[in-house]
């Protein structure tokens, strides 16, 4: 966004998402919580079994941020910039987290978020697709937060 | 006040089909409001 302000980005069309209700949205079931691209890092440290079953997550999302990047960023636009300096694809990448995309003819699901970030600000996906949701595994009996050492 | 607008074309999605077709016509998605 603050690129797009600057005027140095070298695309010239846009198409704003931010009004789609299909992109929104925290569905939980037994299995998983599917969160929907335009879930906001607000709306991520707000939810109480965000924040109780996935702990290091909610530990990355406390980092200092100021309100409106929290209440404007989104998790998918968070995961397409393939930042390593992002917040949350480490955490989703701790807990398996998968991804679904669609594109004009349908959808891809279930798409590993490891494989889709190869490299430095790149991201597999299709020239016409569209990150639609991310899915997270409620089991996350595998992961453990070790004390961090600064030796 | 601005002394400089970016040149930029920004439309709206009426839906997500509308989005997707647009994606696939080489419009890139963003998560901004529209200009009004």
């Amino acid at each position: 966004m603050v690129l797009l302000e600057a005027g140095k980005l070298q695309h010239k069309k846009f198409v704003s998402i931010w009004g789609l209700p299909e992109l929104k949205g925290i569905e939980v079931t037994p299995e998983a919580i599917t969160l929907g691209a335009l879930t906001t890092y607000t709306d991520v440290a707000r939810h109480p079994l965000l924040r109780e079953e996935f702990r290091y997550w909610r530990r990355r999302q406390a980092r200092p941020a100021e309100s409106p990047r929290k209440n404007r960023g989104t998790l998918g636009g968070n995961i397409v910039n393939a930042s390593p300096a992002a917040d949350s694809p480490p955490a989703l990448l701790v807990y398996d987290a998968e991804l679904e995309a669609g594109f004009r003819d349908g959808a891809r699901a279930g798409f590993h978020i490891g494989h889709s970030i190869p490299g430095y600000k790149q991201m597999i996906l299709r020239p016409d697709e569209l990150v639609a949701r991310i899915r997270l595994p409620r089991d996350a009996s595998g992961v453990a937060i070790l004390p961090r050492s600064d030796a | 006040m601005r002394g400089y607008v970016p040149d930029y074309e920004l439309i709206a999605a009426r839906s997500l089909e509308h989005a997707l077709s647009l994606v696939g016509e080489e419009w890139r998605p963003f998560a901004g409001r529209e200009r009004t």
